[in-house]
């Protein structure tokens, strides 16, 4: 019962989103009227919205291509790494979403990088480390797990004891084991990045606005232009999501050609 | 290929535990197990060989080259691990081949030799399935093949067979002693069950506190222990406190016995070991007919397990309680202990 109560209270602003962006008009009624399709065109056609979705979309992608050159590394040399060090780099990476929230971090990058020293506030390239910094803990998280879950330090070992040089156990051993982990962890951050409103709003330019800053303007205009806009960035993370839930994680049925 | 530890010393980082001062001498061909209680650091001797820890201090030799510093892959030794290791995403063919692979063995000859070697171990029907289809005794089989498929200089085995059931780990042993003695490979069998260490090793190792106690056959580690923990910890015994009364006569809680008391003083206390099978029982003292040596004490049988090939008595002897196996089916009302079946120690505890 308080589930459903729950799903419903969390469903129904949704749902209502979605009806508004196919609504004609919708002033002063509990649900709109008429059925329309063309606040989706008028987005699809709107420059700034085509600007911020491609913005957006780079922006995910350099964060996902980042946060996994450095977060398997990390994740696999804490793993492996002596137990004290380690134990303290998992509960201050488990913290730092929580004791330094985004808008914390914001204000930071916009001390340091309006600075002359570092020029950079502004750049597209500073969003992407900003959204690096905020996701990697998720990306580590999801490695360490699984790198635990499913005895990877002792593959590596046997793989070792074998005769494999570290980059043979690295291309054979660690990358095919934790590739559904990489996967899912790799969704995970580019949801997360997409949806990104609070550090992205305080450090990124004029031109390079990402998705959720634009579409924050548009509730300033028509409600089902509002709506349309909004329903793509949640089809988009709700797509990004599912896939990284679905990526089953120490499933063996693939098979793999390693040989 | 010939294994020497020398003087090696090993201290996990911010621990007191480790292994200390282990010197140890493994013939080529010959098969040496490590016992010892949990914590006793024979895992830790079997790391330190194959490359995972590397001592502080000491020399470790294959051969006659020093491998102390050198990382596992460049060992060449064959480990086979508690939990078998195998890798997942591998069927069990690929699994035996990798280690050719790894050492650039053309595709066709490498998966040959795997599907050889899995036969060896009668698996060459299981080759192309992954892992985690097989059965546990099928895995392990699996992990020896890997481990051996590219004749590596020395086999190292880390509880190999615990995490099978009983009757399969009574199989699995001779099979792994076959195999070794196929291969003439040096082997070290690191195992908590002391049953299994006396039943397919050369020599048995004794570890405690990281320390070696002692080190010889199995015959010898069981009727000669060295100390009163080694006695405890392989088989079962009768641990007695006594006191030399005179040259060759004990005193015990239950009576005067006789035994060898070379070394030690009259006077002195000490503890006696006797095998609960080296404990004579006859219905009574008639039937006894004690030879030169043997001393007879009337018992009561507080205790009686069937076990099917021995039975497993308490017997009260003057208000003592000795644990006793025997063949013998029949009525007890006397027990007999012979001065051999006697290992005296000094006082420890």
């Amino acid at each position: 019962m308080i589930l459903f109560l729950y799903l419903v209270y969390l469903l129904l602003p949704i749902a209502l989103l979605f009806l508004g962006s196919f609504g004609e008009k919708w002033t002063n009624t509990l649900l709109p009227q008429g059925f329309t399709f063309h606040w989706y065109l008028e987005v699809a056609s709107d420059p700034s919205f085509q600007r911020a979705f491609f913005v957006s979309l780079f922006v995910a992608v350099a964060t996902c291509a980042i946060v996994v050159l450095i977060g398997l590394p990390m994740a696999y040399g804490m793993e492996r790494g002596t137990l004290k060090r380690t134990q303290f780099f998992t509960r201050l990476l488990q913290l730092m979403p929580i004791a330094a929230p985004p808008m914390v971090v914001a204000f930071g990058y916009i001390i340091l990088f309006s600075s002359d020293a570092f020029p950079y506030l502004g750049t597209t390239w500073l969003l992407v480390i900003g959204h690096v910094v905020s996701t990697l803990p998720y990306m580590v998280q999801t490695l360490i797990g699984d790198i635990r879950h499913l005895g990877l330090v002792q593959l590596e070992q046997a793989a070792d004891s074998l005769g494999a040089s570290f980059r043979q156990r690295f291309l054979h051993v660690v990358v095919p084991t934790l590739r559904h982990s990489i996967l899912s962890g790799l969704f995970t951050v580019g949801a997360l990045s997409i949806g990104e409103f609070q550090l992205s709003n305080l450090i990124a330019g004029f031109l390079n606005r990402t998705y959720p800053i634009v579409l924050l303007q548009s509730f300033y205009n028509a409600s089902g232009f509002a709506c349309s806009a909004t329903v793509v960035l949640l089809v988009l993370s709700i797509v990004a999501s599912l896939l990284g839930t679905g990526a089953p994680t120490g499933s063996f049925s693939e098979r793999k050609n390693v040989l | 290929m010939k294994i020497r530890l020398q003087q090696i010393t090993f201290t996990y980082p911010h621990t007191p535990y480790g292994v200390f001062d282990i010197d140890l001498e493994i013939q080529e061909g010959e098969l040496l197990a490590v016992i010892g209680s949990s914590g006793s650091g024979k895992t830790t001797i079997l790391k330190l060989i194959a490359g995972f820890e590397h001592p502080q201090k000491g020399t470790l030799l294959l051969g006659d080259r020093p491998v102390q510093d050198l990382p596992p892959s460049k060992r060449n030794l064959g480990v086979v691990f508690q939990s078998y290791a195998l890798f997942p995403l591998m069927t069990a063919v690929e699994n035996v081949a990798y280690p050719l692979k790894v050492r650039g063995v053309p595709r066709e000859e490498r998966l040959n030799r795997a599907l050889e070697m899995l036969r060896r171990v009668g698996l060459e029907a299981f080759a192309d399935r992954y892992p985690t289809t097989l059965s546990g005794g099928q895995q392990q089989r699996v992990a020896l093949a890997r481990a051996l498929v590219f004749q590596p200089n020395a086999l190292l085995l880390d509880e190999p067979l615990s995490a099978l059931d009983a009757k399969l780990r009574i199989e699995m042993r001779d099979e792994i002693r076959n195999l070794q003695r196929q291969n003439g490979i040096t082997t070290i069998h690191v195992t908590h069950d002391q049953e299994e260490a006396l039943s397919i090793a050369d020599r048995v190792a004794f570890l405690k506190d990281g320390r070696l106690i002692q080190v010889d056959t199995p015959k010898n580690l069981y009727d000669h222990p060295k100390t009163i923990e080694v006695a405890k910890f392989v088989g079962r015994s009768n641990l007695i406190p006594v006191r030399v009364v005179e040259t060759d006569r004990i005193e015990t809680p239950f009576g005067t016995l006789s035994c060898s008391t070379k070394g030690f003083a009259p006077g002195s206390s000490g503890t006696v070991l006797i095998r609960p099978e080296a404990i004579l029982l006859y219905p009574s003292t008639e039937a006894a007919q004690p030879q030169h040596g043997t001393t007879v004490f009337n018992c009561k049988v507080i205790r009686d397990r069937f076990l099917g090939p021995v039975r497993r008595v308490d017997v009260e002897v003057n208000g003592y309680i000795l644990e006793v196996e025997t063949m013998w089916r029949g009525e007890i009302g006397v027990c007999g202990i012979t001065q051999d079946s006697i290992c005296l120690f000094p006082q420890t505890e």
